[in-house]
Formats: C-alpha cells, sequence, structure tokens
C-alpha cells in the first residue's frame, strides 16, 4: 500500500506523510513503543533482555531513562508548532508573555523526573503533570525542609492526581506505563487533596501541553473525544483540537459536560463509541496492555473502603457519582485505596534518608545500580517491598533471592497480566498474611521455605533452553529443580542369600571336597579286607564244587523227586515212534551249556535209544556248535555220544535260524524255505532225517533246549501260531522256570525238563544203566557240595552282617560318651 | 540357513506306507492262510515272502555287526587308545577264527569248544560267586525286611533244589516249599508279566500299522 488511511479522518494519505493532509492529524504515532514491549513473547521464541530498571519506570518506551534525581530533557517540537492551529499558537503566544512571571515553575517542572516523552495514559497524565506539577512545585517550596527526592516525588505525584475525569481506560490501555503508573496512582490521590487549590488555574497549564500534546494527540485522541462539549466542537476544527481546546479552558470540570459531548449527534459514532469504552487498546501506539497496579486497589475497593480525597472533592467525582459509569467509580475507588496505601507509605517511609541513598546507590554493584535508581526514587525502598507483599508466592519468593528475577520474566508481566490478576482475586487471606511480614523479616526466611512453596510449572509453562545442545527446544528439562522425587539410591547388601537347602548342599560339597585331600588308610583296609572276603568265599565254592569232581567222591544220593512235568516228558519221549521225525532246538549259550547239557542228556538219551531222525536247528549263532558239541563229543555227555549218532544219516543240522521270531514262524510256515541247507552247506532236505518233511507239523515232537524264557517263549507263540499238533518238550535252566512255567500248566508244553535237578529226576526215571556213573552224577555231587557251601556262606555272612550293624551304633555311643 | 525340517518327508511317507502295508499283509496272512481247496492264499504267500525278506535282512545285519565290530577295534588300535591289547586281541581272535573256518572247519569247533565255552562257562561260574558274596553283604549294606525275605527265598531255593550231600533231600523244602515258591509264587509273578508283554506287544504293532510309531524313520 502506498496510502496510509488517517485514523482521524479516514482519508487516504501519501505514504511517507507524518500528518495528515486533511485533517492534520498525525498518521504515525509520534513514538513507538519498543516491539520488545508489546510483541508478546510466544512459545519458542527466545526472549530479549531488557533493563529491569526500565520496566519499572515505565519510560522504556522513550528510548532515554531519566535516573533519579535527573532532569528530563526537553525534546523540540518546534518542528509540530505549525502543524498547531492558529488560535493554539496565538494562545501560545500570549502565554510566553507571561512566561517571565512563570519561569521559575517551569524550571521547576523540566526536572522533573518524568520522561518528556511518554505514551498512552501518560502523555495524558502529562498534560496535566506539566502544569499541575508546577503548582505543585510552588506549593512544595512552602514546606519546610522537604528533602529533594521526596519533592520529586510529591511533585510527580501531583502529576498523577489532576485528571479525575480522565478516564482510567486510558491508565489500562498503556502497555508500557504500566509500572510508573502504579507508583504514580498512590501519588495521584494524594494529589487530589491538594487539587483545589491550583486546579482552577489555566494560564498555568497553557505554557507546556505543547510540547505533549504534540507527542500524545494522535495516538490519544480518541479517548480525549470524550471531555469535549457538543457546543464548543466546530466542524472547521479537528475534534481533537476541539477536546484539547476545551480541555485546556475548562480543565477537571470537563467531566460535568461529558455527557452532553457524549450525547451531541455532531460526534462521529466511532468516536463516540470510543468515549463509551474503558479499555479500548490505542491504535496507533501500541498492544493493549492492561495496568496491573490498578488491579490491586480494584480489590481493595471491593472491600469496602471509600477514599477519603473523593469526600473532600467538590467539583467531579461527587458532583457526577450518579452519573458516572461503573469503571469510573471503580477507578475512584481505586484511587481512594492507592491514597491510603500513600499515606501508610508516607509514614513508613520516615526512616530512609535520602543523603544516605545515593551512597548506597554507589556501593550497589553496576547490574543493581541500574536497577535500584529506577524502582526506589519514586516510592521508597519500603514502599515497593509492600507492593510486592500483595503478590503470589511466587512473586515472594522472587522477592526473597532479591532481584533474581530474570529481565524477560519481568517483561512478561504484563502479556500475563489477567492471569496475576485471577491469582489475586483468588488468593485471599493468604497473601494478607504473607503481607503482614516487614522486609527484614522476609529477608531472615529460610531459602527452604521459599523453595518449598515453589509450585511446579504447568506443562504450558515449557520452558525454552537457552544454553547447551537442548537450545532452542522446549520443555526438554523441568523447570524445577531436579527431574523427581530424589532420593537416595538403595542399598543392596554384599551378603548372600542363600537358603537352608543350599546351604546344606554346599556343606555336602565341602565335605566332598575335603574328602579327595584326605588319606585313605581305612579304605585300603576295608577293599583288602572285602577283597580277601571274595577270594575266600571263591575258594570256599571253589573247594566245594571241585573236590567231588575231581575226588569222584559221592556224597550226595540220588534225588526222589519226580516232577509231574519231567514225567509228561519222559512219558511223550517214551512213547515216540521209531524212525520218527524229531525237530531237536539249540537255543542257548555256551555259558549255560554245562546245565543244559546235563539237564538234556538223559532226555535225549532216552530220544535216541528210540531211534528217532533228529533234525538240529538253533536261532543262536553258537547252537549249531553246541548241537554237535552235543552229538559228537564224548565231554558233553557220554550217553548222547554212546549212541554215535551220525550228522547227514541220523540227524541233520540246519544251523542258525536268522531273524528272531519272524525265522522262527517262517521256518514254522515253510522249514524247507527258511533253511534250504545245512550247517555244512548242502541241501538239507535231501537229506534221509528230512525225508517226507514239508512243514512243522510233520514233526513228531518238537524237543527245545532253552536256557532263555524270551527264545523258549518265541518258539512257543510262532510255532503255536500255526495251530501244530506238535507236541513240545522243552528242557530249560532253572532261572527260566519262573517264566516257560505258565505255558506248561497252560498245555502248550507238554513236557518239562527243569535244571539239573529235572535232568537227574529224568535220568532216575528212565533207569539208565550209567547213570550213577555219568557226567550228570558228577556234577550232582559238585552241585549238591556247592550249594551246600552257597547256603552256608550266605547264612554265616548275613549273621555277621547283622552282628556288625548291631555293633556300630555301640561303638558310636561308647566313642560318644 | 536353518530352515525348519518339513514334517512330512517323502522318505517318511514311504517309509510309513511299507510298514504299514507290510504288517497288514503279515497280519492278513495269519487270518487267510489258504483257501477253500486248502492250497496257500496269495496273502500266505506275501506274508511267506515278507518273512523271508526279513531272515534274510537279519543274517545280513549279523554280518553287518561283525565288520561293525572290527571296524571299531581296528580303530581304536589306530588311534592307541585305552585297551588297545584288548581290541587287538579281538581282531586277531576273529581273523583268525574266520580264516580257520573257511580252511579248516573242524579245527573252528576245536577253537569253539577250547575257547569260547569255557570262558563263557567260567564267567558264569563267577556269577555264583559273586551273588553268593552279594548276598552276604546284603544285611550290611541294607538292613530291611525286603533283604531278609530275599535271602531267605534264597537259602529255601537252594535247600529245595539240591539235596544236602550225606542228606539227600531235606523234607518239606524239595518236594513241597521249593515247587511252591518257583511254580506259584514265582510263577504268579512271571504271568503278569507275561501278560503285560503281550499287551505291550499287542499296542506296539497296532501303533505300528496306524503309523502313530515310526521306528523306522520320520517322526
Amino acid at each position: 500500500m502506498d496510502e496510509i488511511r488517517c485514523p482521524m479522518c479516514g482519508k487516504l494519505n501519501t505514504k511517507g506523510l507524518d500528518i495528515c493532509q486533511f485533517c492534520g492529524a498525525r498518521l504515525t504515532p509520534m513514538v513507538a513503543s519498543k516491539p520488545i514491549d508489546t510483541k508478546p513473547i510466544k512459545a519458542g521464541e527466545h526472549p530479549s533482555k531488557q533493563e529491569d530498571a526500565d520496566i519499572e519506570d515505565g519510560n522504556q518506551v522513550a528510548g532515554e531513562r531519566v535516573q533519579a534525581g535527573e532532569a528530563p530533557t526537553k525534546k523540540n517540537m518546534a518542528e509540530l508548532e505549525p502543524t498547531l492551529p492558529s488560535w493554539l499558537r496565538s494562545l501560545r503566544e500570549s502565554q510566553e508573555s507571561s512566561e517571565g512571571e512563570t519561569e521559575a515553575e517551569i524550571s521547576a517542572e523540566q526536572e522533573l523526573p518524568f520522561d518528556s516523552a511518554p505514551i498512552g495514559d501518560t502523555k495524558a497524565t502529562k498534560v496535566q503533570t506539566d502544569w499541575l506539577s508546577g503548582l505543585e512545585k510552588a506549593a512544595s517550596e512552602e514546606e519546610e525542609e522537604i528533602p529533594d527526592w521526596l519533592a520529586r516525588l510529591r511533585i510527580d505525584q501531583g502529576d498523577l492526581t489532576t485528571p479525575e475525569s480522565e478516564p482510567p481506560a486510558e491508565l489500562a490501555s498503556k502497555p508500557s506505563e504500566w509500572q510508573p503508573i502504579s507508583q504514580g496512582e498512590p501519588e495521584r490521590s494524594e494529589g487530589l487533596e491538594n487539587e483545589p487549590q491550583f486546579v482552577p488555574s489555566e494560564q498555568i497549564p497553557g505554557s507546556q501541553p505543547m510540547e505533549v500534546n504534540t507527542e500524545w494527540q494522535p495516538a490519544n485522541q480518541p479517548e480525549e473525544e470524550e471531555n469535549i462539549p457538543a457546543e464548543t466542537t466546530s466542524e472547521d476544527q479537528p475534534t481533537w483540537l476541539n477536546k484539547q481546546e476545551e480541555k485546556e479552558i475548562e480543565g477537571k470540570f470537563a467531566s460535568q459536560e461529558f455527557e452532553e459531548s457524549s450525547a451531541s449527534p455532531n460526534v462521529p459514532d466511532w468516536l463516540s463509541k470510543i468515549g463509551s469504552r474503558t479499555d479500548r487498546p490505542d491504535e496507533g501506539i501500541s498492544e493493549p496492555i492492561h495496568e496491573p497496579v490498578s488491579l490491586k486497589p480494584e480489590g481493595e475497593t471491593e472491600s469496602g473502603v471509600t477514599p477519603p480525597a473523593f469526600d473532600s472533592e467538590p467539583p467531579v467525582p461527587s458532583g457526577g457519582s450518579d452519573e458516572i459509569p461503573s469503571w469510573l467509580s471503580q477507578f475512584q475507588a481505586d484511587l481512594s485505596k492507592a491514597e491510603e496505601q500513600k499515606a501508610e507509605q508516607e509514614q513508613f517511609e520516615t526512616a530512609p534518608e535520602p543523603p544516605t541513598k545515593k551512597s548506597e546507590t554507589e556501593a550497589l554493584p553496576d547490574w543493581l545500580s541500574g536497577v535500584k535508581p529506577s524502582s526506589t526514587p519514586p516510592d521508597g525502598t519500603p514502599a515497593l517491598i509492600m507492593h510486592d507483599e500483595g503478590a503470589p508466592s511466587g512473586e515472594q519468593d522472587a522477592a526473597a533471592f532479591s532481584m533474581n528475577i530474570p529481565d524477560w520474566l519481568s517483561k512478561l508481566k504484563p502479556d500475563q497480566e489477567p492471569e496475576t490478576t485471577t491469582e489475586v482475586e483468588s488468593a485471599g487471606p493468604e497473601d494478607l498474611e504473607v503481607s503482614e511480614l516487614p522486609a527484614w523479616i522476609q529477608a531472615m526466611r529460610p531459602v527452604e521455605s521459599v523453595v518449598g512453596e515453589v509450585k511446579a510449572p504447568s506443562r504450558d509453562a515449557q520452558v525454552v533452553e537457552q544454553s547447551g545442545p537442548l537450545v532452542g527446544m522446549e520443555g526438554v528439562l523441568p523447570a524445577t529443580p531436579g527431574l523427581g522425587q530424589l532420593s537416595k539410591p538403595p542399598i543392596y547388601s554384599t551378603t548372600l542369600n542363600v537358603t537352608d537347602n543350599q546351604q546344606r548342599y554346599a556343606e555336602t560339597f565341602e565335605r566332598l571336597i575335603a574328602s579327595e585331600t584326605q588319606a585313605r588308610s581305612g579304605t585300603k583296609e576295608k577293599m583288602v579286607s572285602s577283597q580277601l572276603w571274595r577270594w575266600l568265599i571263591a575258594v570256599m565254592l571253589i573247594l566245594a564244587v571241585g573236590l567231588p569232581l575231581v575226588a569222584k567222591i559221592q556224597v550226595t544220593p540220588a534225588s526222589n523227586l519226580q516232577p509231574p512235568e519231567m514225567i509228561n516228558a519222559f512219558t511223550l519221549i517214551g512213547n515216540l515212534p521209531a524212525n520218527a521225525p524229531v525237530l531237536l532246538v539249540f537255543d542257548y549259550d555256551p555259558a549255560l551249556s554245562g546245565e543244559l547239557e546235563a539237564a538234556a542228556a538223559p532226555l535225549i538219551d532216552h530220544l535216541l535209544l528210540q531211534g528217532p531222525r533228529l533234525t538240529l536247528i538253533s536261532t543262536n549263532p553258537t547252537g549249531p556248535a553246541l548241537a554237535d558239541r552235543l552229538f559228537q563229543g564224548t565231554n558233553a555227555s557220554s550217553l548222547v555220544a554212546s549212541h554215535n549218532y551220525q550228522a547227514g544219516q541220523q540227524y541233520v543240522n540246519l544251523g542258525y535260524l536268522a531273524g528272531g521270531p519272524s525265522g522262527v514262524l517262517y521256518f514254522a510256515i515253510s522249514p524247507e524255505k527258511a533253511t534250504p541247507l545245512t550247517a555244512d552247506g548242502k541241501p538239507a532236505w535231501q537229506m534221509p532225517p528230512l525225508q517226507g518233511i514239508h512243514r512243522i507239523s510233520d514233526f513228531a515232537t518238537i524237543i527245545i533246549l532253552s536256557d532263555n524264557a524270551d527264545d523258549g517263549r518265541t518258539w512257543l507263540e510262532q510255532v503255536g501260531s500255526i495251530n501244530v499238533n506238535t507236541p513240545i518238550v522243552m528242557v530249560i535252566s532253572a532261572q527260566a522256570e519262573p517264566m516257560l512255567l505258565p505255558y506248561y500248566d497252560s498245555g502248550q508244553i507238554k513236557g518239562l525238563v527243569t535244571g539239573l535237578a529235572g535232568g537227574e529226576a529224568y535220568g532216575q526215571t528212565s533207569i539208565l544203566p550209567d547213570i550213577q556213573t555219568g557226567v550228570l552224577q558228577r556234577y550232582w555231587n559238585s552241585f549238591s557240595t556247592g550249594m551246600l557251601a552257597a547256603e552256608a556262606l550266605i547264612v554265616a555272612g548275613s549273621l555277621a552282617s547283622v552282628l556288625t550293624g548291631l555293633r556300630k551304633p555301640h561303638k558310636k555311643s561308647s566313642e560318644e560318651t | 540357513v536353518n530352515r525348519k525340517r518339513p514334517k512330512f518327508t517323502l522318505r517318511s511317507i514311504s517309509s510309513t506306507a511299507i510298514a504299514i502295508a507290510s504288517g497288514v499283509l503279515v497280519l492278513a496272512g495269519y487270518l487267510f492262510v489258504q483257501n477253500a481247496e486248502g492250497e496257500p492264499t496269495l496273502l500266505a504267500g506275501i506274508r511267506l515272502t515278507l518273512l523271508n525278506w526279513a531272515i534274510i535282512l537279519a543274517g545280513f545285519a549279523i554280518l553287518i555287526g561283525i565288520l561293525s565290530l572290527f571296524q571299531v577295534h581296528l580303530r581304536k588300535i589306530q588311534k592307541k587308545q585305552k585297551g588297545l591289547i584288548y581290541s587287538l586281541l579281538l581282531i586277531i581272535s576273529l581273523v583268525l577264527t574266520f580264516v580257520v573256518g573257511l580252511i579248516k572247519p573242524e579245527l573252528a569247533e576245536t577253537i569253539f569248544n577250547t575257547v569260547q565255552l569255557p570262558v563263557e562257562a567260567s564267567l558264569m561260574a563267577l556269577l555264583a560267586v559273586t551273588l553268593t558274596y552279594a548276598s552276604i553283604r546284603l544285611l550290611r549294606r541294607r538292613t530291611n525286611l525286603f533283604s531278609v525275605i530275599f535271602l531267605v527265598t534264597a537259602i529255601l531255593i537252594l535247600l529245595g533244589t539240591a539235596p544236602l550231600p550225606g542228606l539227600g533231600d531235606i523234607p518239606g523244602f524239595s518236594d513241597w516249599l521249593r515247587p511252591f515258591i518257583a511254580q506259584v509264587l514265582a510263577a504268579a509273578g512271571a504271568r503278569g508279566i507275561l501278560l503285560g508283554v503281550a499287551l505291550g506287544t499287542l499296542t506296539t504293532g497296532l501303533r505300528i500299522l496306524f503309523g502313530a510309531d515310526r521306528p523306522y524313520g520320520g517322526k
């Protein structure tokens, strides 16, 4: 846009002009507030540092600070002179004529600590402060022995007392002057007391207002419209100028005509609306900022305290109390409260001495020197503390840390003003209690108590990191010290927690390890004794078995027992026809060949007496050799060997039948296919003993010699599954008797000879002639003596063991005693 | 790459099918042995063939076992492991017996009668001594009721099995007590064992027929 719209007349002007070419109003604000002052700090932004003195002073907008005791620099406003209307210039000229008379007063005004270029509401106050301060100065001269700083302070306060008719919205609408105003409000109430003495004067303000008006006119024009009477408003003059003229003429009493001016039909609508507003922001200057300090008197006013200053003030407030709007009555209440507070401060300010104040300022550090003067001169140091007493706990903590509030945080105050307002209103009695503490007691408060009151920042109040690797990140680290509840780290015991069982196991393990390192003298003795006993037992058994064999001494008579299974076997063998095919199965190991040969010799001898055709087969690899040994060897049994059976003639050795049960089944189903060859490799089924034999049922009987119950059971099961009627007779070892005896009881075994005793009984039954001189008799004697020796050893040893076991507890008990 | 083996492979499926088919055919051969004319059925012929194969495979397994035994002990000799002398003795005996059996079979029978049979018989005799010593030590090691019962039973069987030298049979022991213990008490337990074995065999056969157990391979 190349054009600028005039805020007063609304017409467009060429860009670059400072003054409207139509109405003469200033297009750009005379004083622009610092962006950093008015611009709210947004999330993630880095707040710029600003001097605390600027914030508290309220003059930061002007750019120049006026220190305590310094006179404000007078600004050259001559360039704005042409913009003034003629009547105003004439009025100025008339004032210059009387300048000599008021020179002393003007000089006093120039010493005022106020900045020459205030904005917002202060420009309005300055209109009156200039000429009122002159009166104040004149009045102060009458007082005796008042310090300079107090005089300036009172002068400042007097400046603020005049505008009763000035709407408080102006005070609240200025963003950067909230602190000076807060300090000045009580002073204003003080000034009100003296107001009747100097307010009616119209000549006095005429000397200064032009400087001031040129500064605040464009921005503050809407608010000033309220004070312009309707009849004085001229069409050929700008509205603001009418207002200013009326204000200068009527002064404070213009408020009585406020209603008339607001009801004037000649006033534009927007201007009349402005007059009805209370907190309208100033458009040309800055963003609206509420006045923080004015809130506190407001709260106190609600408590019903009525300021006496207004009671004594006849013209403005009391006269129109019924017609004054609510915001104005509120403001009056604020002023009364401020007046009371000012009275208290004055009582308290008697303690500080002005001469020593400067020395104190010099003793302060540099960073504090910039803060102290700006904060103390208007109200004094104790007064500042009193102001903070009503603040929330957080502010109290900040006060406890004495000026450690960072600049950016103090700068945030205007933006957070509404929140502060709510906190103040809701604080209630707690804050009142705290405010009763004097400053020196607050300084003595322990830091822990202050820190303890620090509330954890809300999630909204995140802190932007300003240093380190987290620069620019928000809310990464908590604002409060510590990341949570800090506590001592848990102490873990270094002792090992061991259960009872684990302890016992450990002790056992230790004993075992310890025993490994100990000498075993005692154990050797035990081993020697045990080996000795073993040798002794072996010698006794060898002697018991060997002596009858060697000496051929008949020590055991023949047994008279005739087991029924043996009798059945004997009967079955005895009933075999001549030349009957008999299948003889050798399923025993060489280890038990002595027992089996001795047990089977009588039966086979009896069998051979019948002249059968024998077919020998074995499911044990050593069976064929044992079979040849039985029939051909003389050592096995003289009874069998004496029959002189020839292989291939009377018997056929089919050798080893592989496959276990499957082989037995296959042999039972088809003997020819199962064992086509003999053990010598000759065709078996072409030999005479196997003539007419095609299946297992063709055998007249099956005699099984077995020392193993499983082997005997295999033959019984597989052959019996073919439903063979061929009788089965078994000669078994004594150890297989319990397992094979059930088959005899079931009828699957027709005859059974068990062990050496059964063979000896079979021999006694057959009454063979050489039975007494055969191997069976020799075995029988050795067997009998060996059994007796074994029995004796077991009994004797068992008794000895029992006695030894009984002695050990006695020995232990005796050793213990 | 560790890949999961599939649950069913061609090998496992084929082996399972062969096993089930063989079992079913052999079982059917038991039931259908011959036809109305008394001639053997096809199932009987198949069963017979399968049984013949089983016998051949079992015989060949013995040969493989002998070769494996030879290889193991030969490796021990090559590696000079502990018991080297025994492995060497075994291999020498094996080779010698094999050679003697091929060259002169009669000599092999002599070796069997003079070496193998006495050795095995001697080992069995040592068992008698060991059992006697164990019986003596039994009450010293474990003195309880069952140990006493065990020893008393053993002594009674021994007394009843053989007559005492010079005295002969002991009345009551040989003719009654020993047969009662061996043929009643022991046989009763043996029958229970046999019944259990029979039921286990039947169950195992059925599980193999249904493919639940595959001891020949596969899971």
